[in-house]
């Protein structure tokens, strides 16, 4: 008798696309716009909890659902890896829930989620970079209270970033600051750039393709619409200086204009981060 | 590192999740159902149920069981699959004076209006391991259920009163004795929904007690000592009025006759938290109140929020401790955080690498020149 | 089944299906759904869907509302000869939200078009009022217990 009622009610079912409930992926939507609408401004949104934790990659993971649609094609990768282990868990999720297709290479995909990189090549204006932040607020470094931080950003007021990079560059010689460098958008806000290198921060100004930042745990969307200045915070004297160490290449493509990580050990050497592009390199140069 | 190299990721973790599933069901004992977990371990379920702000035991249980226990795992889990539900409705504001009790007792006098009930509790009961033997454990259980048979066939009438199940609060009786400062409102602001938008300072007091309602308890409780004992200090210790533990009925709009009905009720800990005013600006000839209310039975989570709640309202904004309440006391929020730093991270250290190298060049530099 | 069937209101009705035993309720609309004059019109406009109530509380010291959290909740709702009967219970037990529904529809069908569901009526009746003497009896035996837990200080002088 339960089966009769079972079946009564299950042929009304029907499945969820993409985790979240529509109405979270409206007010998602919102926000996202809000974020276009005013480049680099930290847009709060109510932030639902994801089937992975708070701090891998749950605000880019609802940013995804929320502009994803059947026909889109994700990549997804973690350090420049589409196969780093939170990559290929958070593409699991995105590809069962959703039955999009998946590729590795950055000009098929219509979305790139991203932690830590901006592929080497391949966006145009078609692609919007999804970017997993752990930390949104640039000037935490310098101030704690809330209260004050959004003062600081509604004034535009960055004396206390400007006092802190004089003083690195003082200190230290060189401006220390390692990823995730603060840049000011469209000359009006002050964003962290996620962690991705100091060398994928010039290939976010004027850039063809749209960048949403998402930040889970902080509750906080903001985005780099597509052409839109993105200006890393220096001093006219001071250079800005991406990653680069003299003499090393890829040992996989020889490559030595892409970001390198170093594989340590007692013959040290140097592989391409984006595992994909260099994948693409080796193939071309063999 | 081509492909096949990097297919190992994903069969490594398939192996991983297969570990974890086979060790999981096919452990070497009994298997436990969610009505064991509900009957043999309701206060860890009672607080899960809290921390991830969802009532539902059965639910609950069976998180507990596939987090194998770790609380937090579980919460993260009833979290997530909330957020695949849709949201119904708000209820219809029940108030808490209706808290129909199960517990209730008044440290702040010894004969309050109302019965002090202790009820199901273990506070006066020597924490001694119970190192009976399995047997003799399973014998009292038989004995316990006999009685329990035995004790329904006196079918006692009911011997409740209101006074008794829904004793007026102690808040009542300082009113009328004067000694309280009048916070009521007259303009019954919108609540705050802090699963829509984040609650950021300065945030209304509908916004501060939901996010303590769901903290994480280890949390509130830390929270609460930190101030007591710790360096910020902006606590006081304050003497409970009401610790309750009871019944709340959850009403909504019936949509075909727009009426008000009840459709169950969720268990809830409720502290009424007397404080001490003694600030130059406030009155200091009165008491306040803080409010504490979660739920389930965990009364060191309520008893924390209460004080907290009482300890935000006169700090005003003064110091940070909102800021610290809204922000830190999410248990998956900040457990979330932390272990994500077991996530990889070699591009960003490889860009911490190369800076250390540069700031020794410069060094270098200098020394030379 | 031994309990009175008693005359209660559609709210009334609505309260007690939410919290009568699943199996009862079940059963009723099992032996519903066998009478052709119910399975031939019955339409699930709405199928038993999963969902939360965000649950508001009015605290006692601003008398100001609050969210305290979440309630899992699962509703139905269908049509029976033009008549629409709705369900809502706590928790995730959707055939018995169905059956509820089921049964607030038959509810509404009025008997002297359909007199075949005269019985019915009555047994829905007689689910109600065992309910309300379930929730008595549980309060009775709860307190039964509780009540010897209350510190008696007559005893103490
Ligand atoms: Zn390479």
């Amino acid at each position: 008798m339960t089966d009769l009622l079972d079946k009564l009610g299950a042929e009304h079912e029907h499945q969820q696309f993409g985790i979240l409930d529509e109405y979270s992926k409206r007010e998602i939507r919102r926000a996202i716009l809000t974020a276009v609408a005013v480049p680099g401004y930290q847009v709060p949104f109510g932030s639902r909890e994801m089937p992975v934790a708070r701090g891998w990659g749950s605000g880019g993971l609802q940013l995804t659902l929320a502009v994803i649609s059947p026909s889109d094609v994700i990549k997804v990768i973690d350090q420049g890896d589409d196969q780093g282990v939170n990559a290929v868990n958070l593409r699991r999720l995105i590809v069962q829930s959703t039955k999009v297709q998946e590729t590795t290479t950055a000009s098929d995909a219509s979305i790139v989620q991203s932690r830590h990189r901006i592929p080497e090549d391949g966006l145009d204006e078609q692609h919007i970079l999804i970017l997993q932040v752990p930390v949104p607020e640039p000037l935490r470094g310098v101030e704690r209270d809330m209260r004050e931080l959004s003062r600081m950003h509604a004034e535009a007021d960055y004396s206390k970033m400007w006092v802190s990079l004089y003083e690195d560059k003082v200190r230290n010689g060189v401006i220390t600051q390692t990823t995730g460098y603060p840049c000011l958008v469209n000359d009006r806000y002050v964003i962290a750039t996620t962690p991705i290198p100091r060398w994928d921060i010039p290939r976010l100004d004027q850039a063809p393709f749209l960048t949403l930042f998402g930040a889970g745990r902080e509750k906080r969307i903001y985005a780099v619409p597509p052409y839109t200045t993105v200006t890393p915070l220096t001093f006219e004297d001071v250079p800005f200086e991406v990653e680069h160490t003299p003499g090393a290449s890829c040992s996989q493509c020889g490559s030595n204009k892409t970001f390198l990580v170093e594989i340590p050990g007692p013959a040290s050497r140097w592989v391409c981060s984006d595992t994909d592009w260099c994948e693409r390199n080796s193939g071309k140069t063999q | 590192m081509g492909y096949s190299g990097a297919r190992g990721g994903i069969d490594a973790i398939e192996a991983a999740e297969k570990l974890v599933r086979r060790k999981r069901l096919n452990a070497d004992c009994e298997w436990v159902s969610p009505q064991q977990i509900v009957g043999r371990f309701r206060l860890a379920v009672d607080r899960v149920m809290g921390e991830a702000g969802i009532w539902d035991e059965e639910l609950t249980a069976i998180a507990i069981r596939q987090a194998e226990g770790d609380l937090i795992e579980a919460v993260h889990l009833l979290r997530s699959y909330k957020s695949t539900l849709p949201r119904f409705a708000y209820s219809k504001p029940t108030d808490a004076d209706e808290l129909q009790v199960v517990r209730r007792i008044v440290p702040a006098f010894r004969n309050p209006p109302g019965p002090q009930l202790l009820g199901r509790t273990t506070d006066y009961t020597g924490r001694l391991l119970e190192l009976t033997s399995e047997q003799a454990g399973q014998e009292e259980s038989m004995l316990l259920a006999s009685l329990a048979l035995t004790d329904d066939q006196e079918s006692l009438e009911p011997t409740t009163s209101d006074e008794d199940t829904q004793p007026r609060r102690l808040l009542e009786t300082l009113r009328e004795m004067d000694l309280l400062v009048d916070r009521r409102r007259e303009d019954d602001p919108e609540p705050f929904d802090i699963t829509r938008t984040p609650a950021r300072p300065p945030a209304s007091r509908s916004a501060r007690l939901s996010s303590m309602a769901r903290a994480e308890t280890g949390a509130l409780v830390n929270q609460w000592y930190r101030n007591i004992l710790g360096p910020d200090g902006y606590l006081h210790e304050v003497t409970l009025g009401e610790v309750r533990h009871g019944y709340l009925a959850l009403r909504i709009e019936h949509p075909l006759t727009g009426n008000t009905i009840s459709i169950g009720t969720v268990r809830v800990t409720e502290v009424e938290a007397i404080e001490d005013l003694n600030g130059i600006d406030e009155q200091r000839d009165r008491f306040d109140i803080g409010y504490g209310l979660c739920l389930g039975h965990n009364e060191k989570k309520a008893i924390a929020m209460a004080n907290l709640d009482i300890a935000c309202h006169r700090d005003a904004g003064r110091s940070q401790l909102e800021q610290s309440l809204l922000l830190t006391t999410d248990g998956l929020e900040s457990s979330g955080f932390l272990e994500h730093l077991k996530l990889p991270h070699y591009v960003t250290f490889r860009s911490m690498v190369e800076r250390k190298i540069a700031v020794r060049e410069s060094k270098n530099r200098e020394r030379s020149s | 089944m031994s309990a009175q069937p008693i005359a209660i209101s559609r709210d009334r009705r609505a309260e007690l299906l939410a919290a009568a035993q699943p199996e009862a309720i079940q059963q009723l609309a099992s032996r519903a759904l066998e009478l052709s004059s119910v399975s031939d019109s019955l339409v699930v406009t709405k199928a038993p869907e999963t969902g939360l109530i965000m649950m508001q509380v009015r605290e006692p010291v601003c008398k100001e509302r609050f969210y305290l959290a979440e309630v899992v909740a699962t509703r139905a709702e269908v049509l029976l000869h033009d008549q629409t009967g709705w369900a809502i219970r706590m928790g995730t037990d959707r055939p018995t939200a169905l059956g509820a529904a089921i049964l607030d529809a038959i509810c509404e069908v009025p008997t002297d078009e359909f007199v075949e569901y005269v019985e019915l009526h009555r047994s829905i009746a007689e689910l109600c009022a065992q309910t309300i003497d379930d929730q008595a009896e549980a309060k009775a035996a709860e307190w039964n217990e509780i009540s010897k837990t209350i510190v008696n200080f007559e005893a103490l002088e």
